[in-house]
């Protein structure tokens, strides 16, 4: 007998939830697609409206600000590896008292979010406190031992979360913000203290102690912040690099010893303290904004442990042990619940088993396989029943062993469109600074007055176009594509992205959604109204892409589930179930209908006793943007390829279908043969956006690379970018992003050239006063900011096309 | 002039305070789960929910 409570809840009567536009989906607020019905982009997002209206817990959708949340997915209340529980399993049953469990979560958004895993949570027993992480995406749950996580778990991924262990690398130095803060804090109560000097205050007690409280605010700031500047320059330096970061630490260096003879001496002419505290501060900032969001779009998904945290039920002695892979060894026997992955080609015990191998082929069907045969590794098991297996081989000689490798971000030590351009500034500032130094020194005959210039320059040439501007432009763009439900993880993506000219796609899962849709519906309009409720139950009680392809277009009859009849499930063959003295039958046509010949294999047959009652054709199903994009990007110049593991003509007819030439579109294409075809196209121009596990060492050898499949860590941790929208769209939009952030990076070094002409030239007459350089150093700091923020904040044109 | 000076060092504890806070907050790591502690106050309204269903 089949567990219904896990299945699909019955269509419902759910009206979309308020705030939502008519064209956004009801529970992901994603672009709706044209096949769309009740107001949800797919299956998934409607179960999980349902699941939170049944609950009561409507109030989420008030709650939720962010506007794209990713499509739920219903795969993962049926593939979702529980191995991980295990060790906490243990943890708590072993409990006295109280115990703290942390979980990593994925799928977390908005305070909606947390708010409906917060009820969740305290709706068990033994739920005692729940602290929900939002921005590293993790949880620590607080229970004693009646608390049921595994429930708890199911519960999270039926509501579109999913979970997983927390690595060993999630604890992460917050040094950066503390010092940002401290010296952002130090630099306004030095600016406040300077203004009253600035302004007039006549020398005594309290000139002399705001003077003092000016340079002791300077000095802590140097304190605090420097030492984040002078390391990196350092580092720079032993490399024979020179960075950024060494004009920073250089003029911090002078302008503090330049205040602090100013201090010793009563010389006021170099007691830049209040420039010096907020010229620490605003690059703090800056180095701050460069490391925040990339970091949190890292954070978001679960945590990928590689080989070393892939665990599988190993028989031995009559039991069965939650072994690591990687121990595995030739004859050993294996148990493979329903949803996980086969990590060693092993030889089938069962009678029979279907397996889902679209993450190693491409392929969208489950393939069937008999007593002895050997299932690949890579497979997963995609029945109602553990798969039983003897391993061919050790997991050393696994395939998985390659695919699966740890994935290596792109870093690049400085992005390249700013590294040309530092290395120009520290050069001119460098050399400004020791001419002024050398001729006002011999020019006046006083190494003080050299000094006083030298300082001066090194305090008004303001590097913000470069320290703060790029990291803030950056983060505009980030944020923008994040609302565009684009995460970008690797820094050096948007350099990159200027230099694209290829698009390389995968087929099924990436250009198709990897489900199936009916071709026509019809058939089902003649069906009586108790048909249809048979035909429901049958087809959600399948974990079958064509008996999901069935239910989402039975949706529009509105069936009742039969939640009394027993459904079995013929492997292979299709699903059957007694109703009212009658048989019926779903499935191949040679098995549901007497005498039938085997037809096509997209074919199937609903039947009463061996009678046809209906036949269905299911095909996949394309993303619904998916021509419309292919061909704004040939529009835009792009060349657009196909790369699959599926059948040739399939391929082939998809790419005339998208307007893709058929000379690039290959079909028959196992991993190796797509990084070879990589290999030999990508002139360090060439996108490769992929989905399964069949495509990682293609996104790996890729100059850049991108995924819509988030359901697994495996493919993110490979690529620069991942995206949660049920379209493509936002490939074209990262890619246009990047062309404007130049343009918009490019502006500001133009603005910066132009402002530290004019300041240096006014330092290097020896007109720079300390007053002067604390107007002008903020000024142009936030007419850089302001006009970045013009061109590519929220409300820009880049976004609204 | 001493009520100025005065006035400074009051204004210097607060901002110590001010820092000392921030730290705090850093150290217990609120700054990472706002949405969280945004949802204070929704938790005082279900707490003094039942309380009118009673009166």
């Amino acid at each position: 007998m089949l567990d219904f409570s896990q299945v699909t809840p019955s269509p419902s009567k759910a009206p979309a939830p308020p705030g939502l536009a008519a064209a956004r989906c009801g529970h992901c607020g994603n672009a709706l697609p044209r096949d769309a019905r009740d107001g949800f982009c797919c299956a998934g997002c409607k179960t999980v409206h349902d699941l939170i209206t049944d609950a009561g817990l409507q109030r989420y959708y008030d709650l939720r600000e962010a506007a794209i949340v990713p499509p739920a997915l219903l795969a993962a209340t049926g593939r979702s590896d529980r191995n991980w529980l295990e060790p906490l399993r243990e943890r708590l049953a072993a409990a006295d008292g109280s115990l703290e469990l942390p979980i990593k979560l994925q799928g977390l958004r908005c305070a909606g979010c947390v708010w409906l895993i917060q009820q969740l949570f305290t709706s068990h027993a033994g739920a005692l406190r729940i602290s929900v992480n939002s921005a590293r995406g993790s949880a620590r749950l607080c229970v004693d031992r009646r608390f049921p996580l595994e429930s708890f778990v199911s519960e999270l991924e039926r509501f579109g979360y999913m979970a997983g262990a927390i690595g060993d690398s999630e604890q992460s130095d917050d040094g950066l913000l503390l010092r940002t803060g401290v010296c952002l804090a130090l630099s306004a109560n030095a600016m406040m203290f300077a203004a009253a000097i600035y302004l007039g205050l006549p020398e005594g007690p309290l000139y002399s102690l705001l003077h003092a409280l000016n340079f002791a605010c300077a000095s802590l700031a140097v304190l605090v912040g420097a030492p984040v500047f002078t390391s990196s320059a350092y580092r720079a330096l032993q490399q024979r690099v020179l960075h950024l970061d060494l004009p920073i630490a250089l003029g911090i260096a002078l302008t503090y010893a330049a205040a602090l003879w100013s201090f010793a001496t009563g010389h006021t002419a170099a007691a830049y303290y209040d420039s010096l505290a907020t010229f620490i501060a605003l690059m703090l900032l800056g180095r701050y904004l460069k490391q925040r969001i990339v970091e949190r779009n890292r954070r978001e998904l679960l945590t990928n442990s590689g080989l070393d945290g892939l665990l599988v039920r190993r028989v031995h002695g009559g039991k069965v042990e939650l072994v690591a892979a990687t121990e595995l060894q030739a004859g050993d026997a294996l148990l493979i619940p329903p949803g996980d992955l086969v990590p060693v080609a092993g030889a089938l015990q069962n009678d029979s088993a279907q397996c889902s191998l679209d993450w190693i082929n491409g392929e969208s069907e489950p393939t069937t396989y008999a007593r002895g045969s050997v299932v690949p590794a890579g497979a997963f098991n995609a029945g109602a029943a553990p798969l039983q297996l003897v391993c061919q081989t050790a997991f050393g000689s696994s395939q998985l062993v390659e695919l699966l490798g740890q994935g290596q971000l792109r870093e690049a030590p400085a992005t390249r469109r700013t590294h040309t351009f530092s290395l120009l500034y520290v050069s001119a500032v460098l050399v400004a600074g020791a001419g002024a130094l050398l001729y006002w020194t011999v020019s006046s005959g006083s190494l003080t007055r050299g000094l006083e210039v030298a300082t001066a320059i090194f305090v008004v040439t303001c590097p913000c176009a470069i320290g703060i501007a790029v990291p803030m432009a950056e983060e505009l763009v980030l944020a923008g594509l994040r609302r565009a439900g684009l995460f970008v993880r690797a820094p050096s993506f948007l350099d990159r992205a200027l230099a694209v000219r290829r698009v390389v796609f995968d087929k099924t899962g990436t250009l198709t959604t990897g489900r199936l849709q009916l071709v026509d519906s019809a058939p089902l309009a003649q069906l009586e109204a108790a048909a249809h409720d048979v035909l429901y139950t049958l087809t959600v009680a399948s974990g079958h892409p064509k008996s999901a392809a069935v239910a989402h277009a039975l949706a529009a009859f509105a069936p009742q589930l039969q939640s009394g009849l027993h459904v079995t499930e013929s492997t292979g063959h299709g699903v059957e179930t007694s109703s009212g003295g009658h048989v019926y039958r779903l499935g191949q046509a040679s098995w549901a209908e007497h005498g039938a010949a085997a037809l096509s294999g997209d074919d199937l047959v609903f039947s009463m006793d061996g009678v046809a009652l209906c036949r269905l054709r299911t095909r996949e199903t394309l993303r619904d943007d998916a021509r419309a994009e292919l061909a704004a990007l040939t529009q835009d110049g792009y060349e657009t390829f196909i790369l699959s593991g599926d059948d040739d003509a399939r391929v082939r007819a998809l790419a005339t279908d998208l307007g893709v030439p058929a000379e690039r579109a290959l079909g028959k294409q196992s991993p190796r043969d797509k990084a070879a075809f990589i290999a030999r196209h990508d002139h360090g121009d060439m996108l490769m956006i992929g989905d399964g596990v069949n495509d990682s060492l293609a996104v790996a050898q890729a100059f850049t690379s991108g995924t819509p499949s988030i359901d697994r860590a495996v493919m993110p941790s490979r690529t620069d970018f991942y995206f949660v929208t049920p379209g493509l769209a936002p490939i074209r939009v990262a890619l246009r992003a990047a062309q404007v952030l130049s343009t918009v990076l490019r502006r500001n070094q133009i603005f910066a050239v132009s402002y530290n002409v004019a300041v240096v030239s006014v330092a290097l007459l020896g007109l720079m006063k300390p007053w002067l350089a604390a107007v002008l150093m903020p000024l142009s700091s936030i007419a850089v900011l302001a006009s970045t923020s013009w061109s590519l904040g929220s409300r820009s044109s880049l976004w609204k096309s | 002039m001493e009520i100025l000076i005065l006035t400074v060092f009051v204004s210097l504890i607060v901002a110590a305070a001010g820092v000392l806070f921030f730290a705090w907050n850093i150290h217990h790591r609120a700054h990472e789960h706002i949405e969280q502690l945004s949802l204070l106050p929704l938790e005082e309204e279900a707490r003094r929910e039942p309380r009118k269903d009673r009166a």
